[in-house]
């Protein structure tokens, strides 16, 4: 695989896979690189995942990959892209170990979506708390057993979603309960409008829950999970605002997540300027309408770029693709692009909406008691964090060097938006680590075989020649 | 102009770790003391150092290094250096990752194994016990290393102390002592008063008759406010770090003709590093970033001389910067005409940081110095000529 490309994808999902079908038609070289073993990313998995309200289902996802395969894309499955090298190659290996591909090209699009985004409260590292995310895969996407009784929690149509498609799977769902208050002020009314489809299975997805006689409250702050070492019992809720209206489920499993975070570290490697979106407090990369970064012939698509969902990661992927064909002296049809940048109009303005009705919940973290864990890989808790904050000798990279919060194998992805949040006196202001190789760890073997990309180097770490002078 | 200064004995110009000890050292003395540095504290090379406590002699070069390092000038250092780490943690009364388990220098060549004979009988003469291991006893003793290597040193006193918390426990025990230590407060001039100087930050002025310029990869622009100019510049170097691994190495692994050191630190990761250099090209952050050709060159040695590391996982890569002097040697002492100003950094800044720290207490209180320094102060790097390096490398 190592060569030149026109084009290089890093993620297969829907804005991966729509920008590889649109460049392979306009005739540009193109190779998709993903970490899974097969295409399609979280929302065109075996059953969907999908990100927000939008529910498209599996035949669309399976037709898009097979199209894009056949015309001639070509598949680097089960690789991460660890590192880019000095002339910005991109470094794509097996995630297990092997041969390090080197992809040289005259384009990157960076479409490697978004995480589900989980802030620390006590008991989230008790077994039993998973992220919705999680819980459709077990219960969906493998059939497996999920729990006895499942509550879903945090903030987020997703809920709604999950909880459906849960219920669809035959799951015992006994409650939904999201954060925000989900007020239908007269802006969002007017916002809704806009958007009679979403607003339809928005509407929809409430009615499952109504027949399932599965309650959705609204402006309830989830407080703790209950629990030990060999599970969790249930959950304790709050109404917003109001003390002693402590709510407390039993429950098995409890699925929580605050929304979607941008997967950013690749853009944020390869230099491109980040800021932390307005709307969700998230650090994303700056983009202009086509996906342009601020690094020359580097583009994000999709949630990578801000969370949308599938539909505006597909249309930012054609538009991706449209830019570069049109640098090239190669535009696509107007009327096509002009299609797409209305669709991809109309689906920013209904993600701010989201994001307005639902949104991030960062505040949460001031209350967060000291003993809770906020790293898990390091097992850092939030009174560590705030103690290293306290001297006022750190910033958050120091902070994280003192306390060893983000310094896991995860390498700050999980805690990083929590610790800027607990050190920022209040500020909000989420902001990430800086971003260095291996994006995502690699066998150390595998880093160490790129010598063979300096063959100026070889003669220093081969073994020395018996003549060599004393 | 000097009417709203606050006064102090002495400022610490840099809150790494050769401030942080100096500072603790002063304190320790009751002089008071105000460390400031222009950004968090720890965060140059000290807090992105291997944290190496090297005592027996590195005989090999970075990567693009221009002269050598006097290796018998520093042994002397490098032992006294050795007996204070050997009490700073019963002092500090903090744990600081501090293991003392020894450390092997390994050679490749028939060449390179007269080097360590001959490096063995020199480190003998300034009482560093260092003893050379043939082959089969290499093995039995560190059995993870290349059956391709025929011999290498064992030095009992190598170790390595945790880097994130070396500086910090300074500076906590400084600060117990009744120092300041205000970060973010960069200083932006050092003027000369009538008696003493004058230290402007963005945040007001510090009058002292004392300034110890500490900055590590800032040191020459620091010294240059004072209008002095010091043969000196960073260089940025890379280190990487893999998952956590059970404890299966317990000593300090280098390579004496090649830049390498490996070791396993107390949260179970395997450190790599030997001084490769990092890439020119900047992070948004304006940190060096990590450059794959040292990557590729580091790790592939490291895989060499340590085969099974091949299968352990990287889990990160960063950069920092060191103080490369133009003699490769550490600089420490007043400044020429600048009666109150020293400088202190440079080559193995870590491991004769609490070393240095006794120095400059002697230094400015006038008392003798433990070890003689004279011919490590900034004087040499003053009016330093190119050719001057020259000379050296060829001598």
């Amino acid at each position: 695989m190592t060569g030149n490309w026109d084009l290089v994808i890093v993620g297969g999902g829907p804005a991966g896979l729509t920008a590889a079908l649109t460049a392979a038609s306009a005739g540009l070289r193109t190779v998709i690189v993903d970490e899974s073993d097969e295409l399609g990313g979280q929302y065109f998995k075996q059953r969907p995942l999908a990100l927000r309200l939008s529910h498209d289902h599996r035949p669309q996802g399976r037709r898009l990959i097979d199209q894009v395969l056949s015309r001639g894309v070509a598949a680097l499955t089960g690789h991460v892209v660890w590192g880019a090298d000095e002339s910005g190659a991109l470094m794509a290996a097996p995630r297990w170990g092997g041969t390090t591909s080197r992809l040289e090209a005259r384009f990157i699009l960076i479409a490697t979506g978004a995480h589900e985004f989980m802030l620390p409260f006590p008991g989230w590292t008790l077994p039993g708390v998973v992220t919705p995310g999680f819980a459709l895969h077990t219960a969906v996407v493998h059939g497996a057993k999920l729990g006895e009784r499942v509550a879903v929690a945090g903030t987020g149509p997703f809920l709604l979603l999950v909880a459906q498609e849960l219920l669809h799977a035959g799951v015992n769902v006994v409650a939904v309960a999201d954060e925000a208050s989900v007020t239908m002020a007269p802006g969002n009314i007017r916002g809704a409008a806009m958007h009679p489809r979403e607003v339809l299975q928005f509407a929809h997805m409430l009615s499952t829950l109504a027949r399932h006689r599965v309650p959705w409250w609204r402006a309830t702050r989830l407080v703790a999970a209950n629990g030990g070492p060999s599970g969790i019992e249930g959950a304790v809720f709050e109404r917003n605002g109001a003390e002693h209206s402590t709510r407390r489920v039993r429950a098995d499993v409890l699925c929580v997540a605050y929304g979607f975070k941008p997967n950013s570290e690749l853009a944020r490697l390869l230099g491109c300027e980040c800021r932390t979106d307005p709307v969700t407090d998230m650090p994303a990369p700056v983009v202009d309408s086509a996906g342009r970064t601020t690094v020359d012939h580097i583009y994000v698509a999709g949630d990578a770029a801000s969370i949308g969902g599938a539909a505006l990661a597909s249309a930012r992927g054609y538009l991706a693709v449209a830019d570069m064909c049109r640098a090239q002296g190669h535009p696509l049809p107007t009327s096509e692009v002009r299609r797409r940048q209305r669709q991809a109009r109309r689906l920013i303005r209904f993600a701010h909406l989201n994001a307005q009705i639902f949104p991030t919940p960062i505040g949460r973290l001031e209350s967060l008691p000291d003993d809770v864990v906020v790293c898990r890989c390091e097992a850092v808790t939030a009174g560590q964090v705030r103690q290293a904050a306290a001297t006022g000798w750190y910033d958050l990279s120091g902070t994280k060097g003192l306390s060893r919060a983000g310094m896991g194998p995860c390498q700050g992805r999980e805690c990083a938006v929590a610790v800027s949040a607990l050190t920022s006196g209040g500020e909000r202001r989420a902001m990430a680590w800086s971003s260095r190789e291996p994006v995502r760890p690699v066998r150390l073997g595998t880093a160490a075989g790129i010598i063979d990309n300096y063959p100026q180097l070889l003669r220093h770490v081969s073994p020395p020649e018996e003549s060599d002078e004393v | 102009m000097t009417s709203h200064a606050q006064t102090t004995d002495v400022v610490v110009i840099g809150a790494g770790v050769v401030g942080a000890a100096t500072a603790w050292t002063l304190a320790d003395k009751g002089l008071s003391v105000h460390v400031l540095d222009r950004g968090p504290v720890n965060r140059e090379g000290s807090g992105s150092t291997a944290g190496n406590l090297h005592i027996q002699a590195v005989h090999s070069e970075r990567p693009g290094q221009q002269v050598p390092v006097d290796v018998a000038r520093l042994l002397p250092l490098q032992r006294a250096a050795s007996d204070i780490w050997a009490v700073v943690e019963d002092r500090l009364q903090v744990d600081i990752g501090l293991r003392r388990t020894g450390g092997l220098t390994v050679a490749e060549t028939d060449a390179e194994v007269a080097l360590l004979w001959a490096k063995r009988d020199v480190e003998a003469e300034h009482g560093i016990p260092t003893e050379v291991l043939d082959g089969s006893r290499l093995r039995s003793f560190a059995p993870g290393i290349s059956p391709d290597i025929p011999a290498a040193t064992w030095c009992p006193w190598d170790g390595y102390a945790n880097p994130l918390a070396v500086t910090p426990a300074f500076l906590g025990a400084a600060v117990r002592r009744g120092a300041r230590v205000d970060a973010f407060r960069p200083v932006t001039a050092v003027e000369r008063q009538r008696r003493g100087w004058l230290v402007h930050t963005a945040s007001g002025q510090l009058s002292t008759p004392l300034v110890i310029n500490a900055a590590g990869p800032e040191l020459p622009e620091i010294a240059r406010m004072a209008g002095v100019r010091v043969a000196a510049q960073p260089a940025h170097l890379q280190m990487h770090i893999t998952t956590r691994v059970r404890p299966t190495l317990p000593y300090l692994i280098q390579h004496i003709g090649q830049g390498l050191s490996v070791k396993q630190v107390s949260t179970g990761q395997i450190l790599i590093g030997g001084g490769w250099p990092a890439s020119d090209r900047l992070t948004p952050e304006g940190r060096h970033r990590a450059s794959m050709s040292s990557i590729a060159g580091n790790l592939s040695l490291a895989c060499r001389i340590i085969p099974a590391l091949a299968d352990l996982e990287l889990l990160r890569v960063w950069t920092g910067p060191v103080l490369a002097t133009a003699d490769e040697m550490p600089v420490i002492g007043e400044i020429p005409d600048r009666a109150g100003l020293f400088v202190c950094g440079g080559t193995y800044a870590f491991t004769l940081a609490p070393l240095w720290a006794q120095v400059l207490s002697c230094m400015v209180l006038r008392q003798p110095t433990p070890v003689p320094v004279e011919d490590l102060g900034p004087e040499r790097l003053m009016d330093y000529s190119p050719g001057q390096a020259r000379a050296v490398a060829e001598s």
